[in-house]
This record gives structure tokens, C-alpha cells and sequence, in this order.
């Protein structure tokens, strides 16, 4: 085949010699050098003085998901702070690529380096503090298996792990694979799901002392949920926790799959050796006839011995769960004080519209679960209820944010009601969502700070739809965007805001924040989420926005393409 | 497949550069048929001879710009939409040496022979890029060009391997 030129009117009569996605890369190259000069703008305010317990903003990265151990996404970086937050400009920005849009991913800063990831499960390694572009590692993945789950399974992908030289990834398609960290090549790649069988991969793993976990997502598409650990070094399964019977056992009959998905990164607790999972929906999802019990271990959080995968013990937040609902979110580790007695606790945002805090030792609950958002949970008819958070739950995945001088929990919450139907058996696209749903009212949000100490609310504000997730700093800031694209700097110990901007696109992951030579900066991957996309609420992209004191001027960042109607 | 590449990263699209893609986008839109100054004929809904003359999986076997494909997969089948019912899609996988993309096809329609999609990102409801046309098409082999709202067009074949769009 020839280059086809008979479009030469797309442009106006100019023969194009360039392919579409070249062009469309020499069109925009000299915004990477207005970026650099950005970036190298003179001015940059001294480290301020601080007497809390800062963290000099020589370096400081964020090597985890969760930036520790704990989950928190907290910083203990203090450079920027209420007096000066409202200096905050663009150190730089970087597409993801000409075709990306939506973005979950999490990113994470190891050294100079950041590491984030695509929807397409592309892996890029940027120097954090220009920008540049250092290694783009991509592997042929399949993504016509989500037709495999009536093609609902767009794709996601909420970031990597790095550890001991390598950087872990699972694909869209079920693979977990291990790259080089310095130059972004692979070593092995490892199948921790079948794709043909209603599986599929959004979640970043979780690496510890030589293992890697991982599940897998799928509850509405007639999965059988697990997570499994896999040697770091060679990718070798070394166990598997399934999350529900096996088809035909306990409460989930022959031919049916039980669901029970593992949607995000487990976290390691380093003190009890413990590995906290998240599990979703029981399936058929809506359906709750044919599945009598409590359909253990679905809407749970399990504390597995991580080195054996063995029940230390499980908490489950909705039985028999008829809402689709889960526990998604990844769980946040802290210490309270209750009753004058230090407590090592574990805390869940149920996409059921509760918090939760528990003893992390034995999943006792600590304190009666506190609603983050409107809860009504009629039991599903025909007919059709209203149900509060709905599907999209008032998490969907968003973590929550933890500051140990606080000790709040930041809560990211969806106040967006649906109404429900159940339907005999899977009626739309999803091999085992035996209903419909849909939207009612206009969807709001909300952002709630709660005392781990007392289980109450210190805070709570009324927002857009939050998703995401915030992330809190020594110096008393807590970042979050918005879907409507709003960039959020607020008081933590008020919920106030202190600076906010348009950035123009809506996000779907949390801000992260670190520092490379003196310098601190904020970031965030915007362009929304899935749920973004398929509730039209914002505009969407795939760039990577950072922030610094000092910077450019922070303006609203182009949506691609034209939107759909 | 493990592909590098070193260098500046792709910065975001200017203002000017998302104005000019509406505008030509206007006349990339509209099928060939209709630009050219016959009676607006209106385009109908899906593609003739029904889902089971397309659906299935395809394997990109030739595209006219390496830049823009060097490998990639087309998977068309049925997707369920709410109010619509059973519809026909597709999602198109591109690999180059050092990109992914994967476009969503949606919106399938024809006027008399012309054949078209458009082509979203991110998510069938996502923002349009562009149009597929159907250039022929002959017992497996199925040769598109994909129009985008900018830049060059490309041409793809495609064989068709299997008639099930589920692996």
C-alpha cells in the first residue's frame, strides 16, 4: 500500500508527507522548550523554616504507591506551605502520547526519576525535575480481549512498582511483567490471569521483601477473584488466595464465578507481616437470588500472612452485597489512640459510602462506620430503586489520604445516587451484572477528614465528584483535583482552601509530591477516569502537570480531539 | 516486543492546535459522498449485510505508514448500549516501534457503498478524532483508511483470522 494523499484537503489543499502522528509531534515540539524555560525560572523562594517535623527538600521522592509503607500519601515535605502555596506555577508538563486519554496512574518518583504509566500499559521513565523523557517501554498487549467482557473493560492502568532495580507492571491483558529500571527493558513476564475467561488488569502491584502481589479485576464479568504473590526475581507464583468458592462450592453454584475482584494494590503491613486486600462485588452483580449467605469473601478486607497467603482474618463490609458495591479502594495504615490505648488500626473507604476503621491486628471494628456520603440501600426490584452512592460507589478506588499530624483520614467521595434494576440474568454487555443502572440527579462529592481517634468527622466539605484521591503535606496542605478541573490546595486541619486553578482537565489518580535538589514539587497525571468518561464528568486527556513554587503560569490544559456527543 | 526510546517527551497540544483540529475536523467528518455536493444524503445506522459480515478479529497485515502502524489488531463485535440495544464496534490496537494506541470504533454508518466509523479516544463516548472508511472489502481481507481530524491519512489492510471477536 501507498500513503493515501486524496485527503490533501483535510488540509486545505497542502500535501501532508508527514504521518498523522508526526505531525502532530513537530507541531507541538516547542512547547517542551517552553516548558524547560519554565522549569528554569529563577526565584524559587528559600526552604522554609519550619519546626514541625520537616524533612529537608534536598530529595525526597515518592518510591510507593502510597509514598510508604503505610499507604498514607503523606509527605513530610514543608518547602511549600499557606504562606507561600499561592506561588505555585508550572515547573512542566508532558503528554502522555498523541492517542492517550484517561488516566489513572499513580505516579511514583525514585531519585531524579519518575515512573508513570498509560492506559495502553506503556511504562515512562521522565527526569522529575524537566520533564525529558528518559525511556518509553511498550509491549504488544492485547487489548480486543475486553471484548471478551462486552466491552466494557476499557482500559486502565493505575501505575507500577519499583523495587531492587526493577519496575513491576501488570497489563490490560493479565500479564505481570518486570522491566529494568534504569533503561526500561524486560526480564520476564509471568500470566497472572486468563483474559479469555473475564479477567482483566487495571491495578498497580505491590512489591515486599522479594514478593509481588497482585490480583486481578473482573467481579461483573464472571470472575473467580484472587490475588497471588510472585517471586521479584523471577516471577514464579508462590501462592493464591482465591477470594470466593470455586464454581459449585459453599454459596457459589455450578456455573456461576463468585466475583470478588482485587481492584487495587494491596498494602504491607512491615510490623504484623500482614498484607491487606481489598476485595469487590459478588456476582452475579444486582442479582442476590442464587447466592444465599453472606458471599464471603466479596466487599471484604482480608488480612493475609504474606508470605503464605494465609486468612489472618477478614472484615467484610457489605453482605450479601445487591449494590455493587466493594471494597476497592487500597486500605491506609495508622496508629489511634482510643481510650488511652495506642491501637494499630486499618482504614477502608467502602465504595458502599462508609469508612472504615478497624484493629489491624484482628479486624475488629473500632469505631461504628461513618458515612462519607448519602447512603440508601433499598434491596433491588424489577422495578427499579434509587440507591445512594450508586454503582460507581462513593469510592470507586480512590485511596485515602492519612497525616499523622493530623491524624485524619482524607476521605475522596462520588455523591451520586443511581437508580437500579435487577434483572433474572446478565442483561447488558457484562457477563454478570444482571441489571441496569443509571445516574439520578447531578452528581456532587465530597471531601471529609475524619479523626481516627474518635471516628468522627473533623471536616467535611461539599465538592464536585471526587476521584482520585488527595495527598497531604507536613506543612499542612492537602492536594486534590477536581473533575471539573480544578487544582486544590486546602488547609487539612480545616478544609479550607487555601489555592486552587483551573488545569482544565478532570483527573483520575491523586497528587504526589517530592523533591530533587532544594527544590519541591507537586504532581499530578490528569485526564480522568474511566468513570470520568462513561458519566461525562469532565474533560479528558493524559498529562502529566507539575508544579513548583516559582513557576509558570497555570493555565487550563487542552482536551484532544473533538468531544464526543 | 520491548521498545526504548530516549529523548523529549511529547509536550501537550496548544490552544491553536486544538482550534485547528475542530476546523478541519468539520471537514474530515463528513463522508466523501457528501463533500463532494450531492443531496445530503443521511448516513444509516451500522454497516449493510448485518454484524456477522464484519465481526471478528482482525490482524493488521499492511499499513501505508509504518509511523502510524507497524503492527496492530482490530477487533469488531457486539457491544451492548444503553437505550441502543446490540451495536457494532470496534476496538482498533496500533503498535509502533514505541507507541500504543488503542482507539475505540463506534458509530458505524453507511451511505449506499461508503462505509464509516468514527474513531474515539480513551472510551467509545471519548473525544473523536477521526473517521475509518471502508476501502474494500473481500472475503477476509478488509482495507480501511483512517482519517484523523489532522494530519495525514493512513491506510490499513487488514485479514480477518477468525469470526469470533471473543479469544
Amino acid at each position: 500500500l501507498h500513503a493515501v494523499i486524496e485527503e490533501e484537503t483535510l488540509k486545505g489543499g497542502e500535501a501532508v508527507s508527514l504521518s498523522s502522528r508526526n505531525l502532530l509531534r513537530k507541531s507541538i515540539a516547542p512547547l517542551v522548550v517552553a516548558g524547560t524555560v519554565l522549569a528554569s525560572t529563577p526565584g524559587i523562594p528559600p526552604v522554609a523554616a519550619s519546626s514541625r517535623a520537616a524533612v529537608s527538600a534536598a530529595n525526597d521522592g515518592w518510591p510507593l504507591f502510597g509514598r510508604d509503607r503505610n499507604n498514607t500519601r503523606f509527605s513530610p515535605l514543608t518547602q511549600i506551605d499557606a504562606s507561600n502555596v499561592g506561588k505555585l506555577g508550572v515547573a512542566w508538563t508532558a503528554s502522555l502520547g498523541q492517542y492517550q486519554v484517561l488516566s489513572e496512574s499513580y505516579p511514583q518518583v525514585i531519585g531524579n526519576t519518575m515512573y508513570v504509566t498509560t492506559n495502553t500499559d506503556e511504562i515512562l521513565a521522565i527526569d522529575a525535575t524537566s520533564g525529558k523523557l528518559l525511556w518509553r517501554y511498550a509491549s504488544p498487549v492485547d487489548f480486543s480481549l475486553s471484548t471478551g467482557v462486552g466491552g466494557y473493560g476499557v482500559s486502565v492502568n493505575r501505575g507500577v512498582a519499583v523495587d531492587n532495580g526493577k519496575v513491576y507492571i501488570v497489563t490490560f491483558d493479565g500479564k505481570l511483567q518486570a522491566i529494568t529500571q534504569d533503561t526500561g527493558e524486560r526480564l520476564w513476564q509471568s500470566v497472572v490471569a486468563d483474559p479469555r475467561q473475564g479477567y482483566y488488569e487495571t491495578m498497580a502491584p505491590t512489591v515486599w521483601n522479594g514478593i509481588v502481589f497482585a490480583g486481578s479485576s473482573g467481579s461483573q464479568d464472571g470472575v473467580r477473584g484472587f490475588v497471588s504473590a510472585f517471586d521479584a526475581n523471577t516471577g514464579k507464583l508462590l501462592w493464591r488466595f482465591y477470594t470466593v468458592p470455586a464454581p459449585g462450592n459453599g454459596w457459589v453454584p455450578k456455573g456461576r464465578h463468585g466475583g470478588g475482584a482485587v481492584y487495587m494494590p494491596p498494602t504491607v503491613d512491615t510490623s504484623t507481616g500482614l498484607v491487606y486486600v481489598g476485595t469487590g462485588t459478588p456476582s452475579p452483580v444486582l442479582l442476590g437470588t442464587g447466592r444465599a449467605g453472606a458471599n464471603l469473601y466479596t466487599d471484604s478486607i482480608l488480612a493475609l500472612q504474606a508470605k503464605t497467603g494465609k486468612l489472618a482474618w477478614y472484615y467484610q463490609e457489605t453482605p450479601h452485597d445487591q449494590w455493587s458495591y466493594g471494597a476497592a479502594s487500597p486500605s491506609v495504615l495508622f496508629d489511634a489512640s482510643v481510650n488511652g490505648a495506642t491501637v494499630h488500626a486499618v482504614g477502608e473507604a467502602g465504595k458502599n459510602g462508609n469508612f472504615y476503621i478497624l484493629n489491624a491486628k484482628t479486624g475488629r471494628l473500632l469505631f461504628a462506620p461513618i458515612a462519607y456520603v448519602k447512603i440508601n440501600h433499598p434491596v433491588p426490584t424489577t422495578k427499579g430503586v434509587i440507591s445512594c452512592p450508586g454503582t460507581v460507589g462513593g469510592s470507586p478506588y480512590s485511596p485515602v489520604a492519612y497525616s499523622p499530624l493530623t491524624r485524619a483520614a482524607y476521605i475522596s467521595g462520588i455523591d451520586l445516587c443511581f437508580k437500579i434494576t435487577v434483572t433474572a440474568s446478565a442483561s447488558g454487555g457484562e457477563r454478570d451484572f444482571a441489571g441496569t443502572r443509571a445516574p439520578v440527579g447531578k452528581p456532587k462529592g465530597t471531601l471529609s477528614a475524619v479523626d481516627v481517634n474518635t471516628g468522627t468527622f473533623i471536616w467535611k466539605r461539599s465538592m464536585g465528584p471526587m476521584i482520585g484521591g488527595a495527598s497531604v503535606t507536613a506543612s499542612h496542605i492537602l492536594f486534590t483535583s477536581g473533575q471539573d478541573g480544578t487544582f486544590y490546595a486546602i488547609d487539612d486541619r480545616t478544609g479550607k482552601t487555601l489555592w486552587m486553578a483551573n488545569v482544565g482537565l478532570a483527573t483520575g489518580s491523586a497528587p504526589i509530591m517530592y523533591a530533587v535538589n532544594g527544590t519541591e514539587y507537586v504532581a499530578i497525571v490528569l485526564g480522568g477516569s474511566a468513570v470520568t468518561g462513561a458519566q461525562k464528568l469532565g474533560r479528558l486527556g493524559a498529562t502529566v502537570l507539575v508544579l513548583k513554587l516559582g513557576g509558570g503560569a497555570v493555565t487550563p490544559l487542552p482536551s484532544p480531539g473533538v468531544a464526543a456527543q | 516486543m520491548t521498545t526504548r526510546r530516549r529523548g523529549v517527551l511529547l509536550p501537550v497540544i496548544a490552544r491553536g492546535m486544538l482550534l485547528a483540529l475542530l476546523l478541519i475536523g468539520g471537514l474530515a467528518s463528513a463522508p466523501s459522498s457528501m463533500a463532494a455536493g450531492s443531496p445530503a444524503a443521511k448516513p444509516v445506522p451500522g454497516w449493510p449485510g448485518g454484524i456477522t459480515a464484519y465481526q471478528g478479529r482482525y490482524k493488521l497485515v499492511k499499513s501505508s505508514d509504518p509511523g502510524f502502524a507497524k503492527s496492530g489488531m482490530l477487533t469488531v463485535f457486539t457491544r451492548f448500549v444503553p437505550r441502543q440495544g446490540p451495536t457494532i464496534s470496534g476496538i482498533l490496537a496500533l503498535y509502533t516501534a514505541d507507541d500504543t494506541s488503542v482507539l475505540y470504533v463506534t458509530r458505524f454508518s453507511h451511505i449506499g457503498t461508503k462505509l464509516s466509523a468514527s474513531v474515539n479516544l480513551g472510551i467509545y463516548t471519548g473525544p473523536k478524532i477521526g473517521i475509518l472508511q471502508v476501502v474494500s472489502r473481500q472475503g477476509a481481507v478488509l482495507v480501511v483508511k483512517f482519517i484523523p481530524l489532522s494530519g495525514s491519512t493512513a491506510e490499513l489492510q487488514f485479514d480477518r483470522f477468525s469470526t469470533n471477536p471473543h479469544p
